[in-house]
């Protein structure tokens, strides 16, 4: 074969429009939510605990106050997993898969089928009762790795389906 | 496609053993092993050799050391490979019995290794790798170095005849041309433009770590005696420090070459056929090859003294699931700039045959990182310096502050990113100049990422990833990034050019 190395414009390359995306299942903003409460639940055993041995049985009147500062940390980050959970977005198009996260700190990745080593579905507890899962797309880079945190397990199993199906006949005869 | 057997791999269908030299490297690796480990019990040993609790903990060391030395025997004689069925097969263990087969055309390096020992008994440590492995995946202690050259090349001609049945070319391309070779007198300038100042930060990490644990082993009268043969120099601190400063750097001075000698002497760069080969090494004797088709990425960067001599260090990634991207790199140094054109020209011909075309980084990028390292500490210091009613950060300050933009600008204006239709090189660095040069056809993934300053700005950090390394371009204009990301997809994607171009 002849080597060819034709020019090519760019304003004619196929462009990625994120209007063109999807969002993630709704569920897994509930998943986020108990995560994100289980999280803080935790934090507030430790700071109790941690509380009672710093003060050996005094000082509980200023506890309120600790507890209040708690409590409007756990919204904050509550407001801040809705908020990038409304922003997450991913598109899936013939020959890549995009995904774009982050509320403040935003940050889009692209993985071309043509580079995917394999991809795997996991499904944690708290995942498995909502019905939604993981879908993670490994390439052979190993900070290249795109992971789409709550898909319903129907649709996760559909795009694996189509990536493997995209990445077998890329695969050189 | 099967490969016909060769006449000289009938000694490889047999179980093969490691050599003799093997049994001698394993007690040798043990013995430094032990000293790296207890070095610091040995110690209290000698310093109290009457005492019984030192005495109990010899025999218990003694007892694990003869455990471990009679594992290693059974290791060494229950080890064994042979190639069988287009496989490489290694066999090891007593009770539980291993087996590793690796398919020929699976192995990417076959990477050879002479400590001092080796040396004396002709032999060499081999480690393959292969594609997708995350570690070494397969070694020898010691095999002797007529057999495990006639192994390598058995293997090598293997791969070469699989990818040119794969391709439907042959390799044309001339074996063994020496690239650089570095005597005595370059290896000297090398160790001296080398970085002295990373030698410094070990020396002194080590220099702490050894300390603390001798104070912990010895307890009080090792820093008693410190104390009192010391003590007096306590009190002029002035003089401590500058005696400290002079005999450190000149330790580093001396290390740093040491090191550099050791390391790389007798340096041989080879460019072959199928890729690039460096060995070097006074004591231990290292060889690494890079096959041609796995390059990602090639680097090289040279600080002023270097630039100022003409050298620079190059360095070779290839993919290929290691782990550590530096343990999958090919480093080095002392390269001038023909070397550097016949690298660049060996691993992406193409790609050097095209013009550039250049695009700056915005020079927010300098005023951002002068905020945050230049006028957030001038600000403390100044407030350090009206609280403590005191002159000194001040100056300090006046001296920071105006250095960090300079510093800054510099470093903002030294970034260049260069693309062509088929790659994009980032040359960039205020005091050591780095340029990293990668074709579009290598990218795995590609990320843009925006802080909210750069999302008011419109502007973007772009990540190449690569199966070697990432090149990370910071505060490029949007529109820009998303040319760069819709040109590489466009490049990684359409598999007819792809295929074209890799050959």
């Amino acid at each position: 074969m002849l080597f060819e190395n034709p020019p090519v414009p760019l304003d004619q390359l196929p462009a990625l429009d994120p209007a063109v995306s999807q969002t993630l299942a709704p569920q897994a903003l509930r998943v986020r939510l108990i995560g994100n409460a289980i999280f803080w639940i935790i934090l507030l055993g430790a700071q109790t605990i941690g509380w009672a041995l710093a003060f050996k049985g005094g000082q509980w009147a200023w506890y309120p106050l600790a507890l209040l500062a708690w409590a409007g940390f756990w919204s904050f980050s509550r407001w801040l997993t809705k908020k990038r959970f409304q922003r997450e977005r991913f598109a899936l198009r013939e020959r890549d898969l995009t995904h774009w996260k982050g509320f403040w700190w935003r940050k889009e990745r692209t993985v071309p089928f043509v580079r995917v080593q394999h991809v795997a579905v996991e499904q944690g507890p708290i995942q498995k009762r909502f019905g939604i899962c993981s879908l993670q797309v490994h390439t052979a880079s190993s900070e290249g790795d795109l992971a789409l945190e709550g898909l319903s397990l129907e649709d996760a199993e559909r795009v694996k389906a189509f990536i493997t199906l995209k990445t077998d006949a890329d695969e050189p005869a | 496609m099967s490969l016909p057997d060769r006449p000289d791999a009938h000694e490889f269908q047999h179980p093969t053993r490691q050599s003799a030299a093997a049994l001698l490297l394993v007690f040798a690796q043990l013995f430094l092993n032990f000293i790296k480990q207890y070095w610091a019990f040995f110690l209290v040993i000698l310093f109290r050799p009457a005492s019984n609790r030192a005495s109990f903990f010899g025999w218990v060391t003694l007892v694990l050391a003869a455990i471990v030395l009679v594992r290693s025997l059974v290791a060494f004689f229950t080890t064994s490979f042979r190639i069988e069925a287009g496989e490489l097969i290694l066999e090891s263990g007593l009770l539980s019995r291993r087996k590793l087969s690796i398919p020929l055309e699976r192995i990417q390096t076959v990477t050879f290794q002479q400590t001092f020992l080796h040396r004396l008994f002709r032999a060499v440590k081999i480690e393959i790798d292969t594609s997708g492995a995350q570690q070494k995946e397969f070694s020898l202690t010691a095999l002797s170095m007529e057999k495990a050259q006639r192994l390598r090349a058995y293997l090598m001609a293997h791969r070469k005849e699989g990818e040119a049945a794969h391709t439907g070319q042959t390799d044309s391309r001339p074996e063994g041309q020496v690239l650089l070779r570095l005597d005595l007198d370059d290896l000297l300038k090398v160790g001296i433009t080398q970085n002295h100042l990373r030698t410094t930060g070990i020396l002194l990490g080590l220099g702490l770590g050894v300390f603390s644990e001798l104070s912990q082993t010895l307890g009080k009268t090792f820093t008693n005696s410190l104390k009192d043969q010391w003590g007096y120099i306590y009190g002029h601190w002035t003089m401590l420090l500058l005696v400290f400063t002079a005999a450190l750097v000149l330790l580093s001075f001396l290390v740093t070459l040491l090191r550099t000698v050791a390391r790389y002497y007798g340096l041989e760069f080879v460019q072959s056929g199928q890729g690039f080969r460096l060995s070097a090494g006074l004591f231990t004797r290292h060889e690494q090859s890079i096959s041609l088709p796995k390059v990602q990425m090639v680097k090289w960067s040279a600080n002023p003294l270097q630039r100022k001599l003409g050298y620079y260090v190059l360095q070779i990634y290839q993919g290929g699931g290691l782990l550590a991207a530096a343990a999958a790199s090919l480093k080095a140094p002392g390269c001038k700039a023909p070397q550097i054109s016949a690298v660049l020209e060996g691993c992406f011909p193409q790609l050097n045959s095209e013009p550039w075309d250049p695009h700056p980084i915005s020079s927010w990028y300098a005023q951002r990182r002068f905020l945050f390292l230049g006028l957030v500490p001038g600000v403390i210091l100044v407030a350090a310096a009206l609280l403590r009613e005191s002159v000194n950060p001040l100056i300090f300050a006046a001296i920071w502050v105006p250095l960090t933009y300079f510093w800054q600008r510099q470093l903002q204006q030294s970034w260049s990113v260069q693309v062509n239709p088929t790659g994009i090189q980032l040359s960039y660095g205020f005091f050591t100049r780095y340029f990293r040069q990668s074709p579009w056809e290598k990218i795995q993934a590609l990320t843009i990422n925006q802080s909210p300053f750069q999302q008011r700005k419109g502007l973007c950090d772009v990540a190449l990833h690569t199966a070697s390394s990432t090149l990370e371009i910071p505060f490029v204009p949007l529109a820009l990034a998303y040319r760069l990301r819709d040109y590489a997809l466009w490049v990684v994607e359409r598999r007819l050019g792809v295929e074209t171009l890799r050959r």
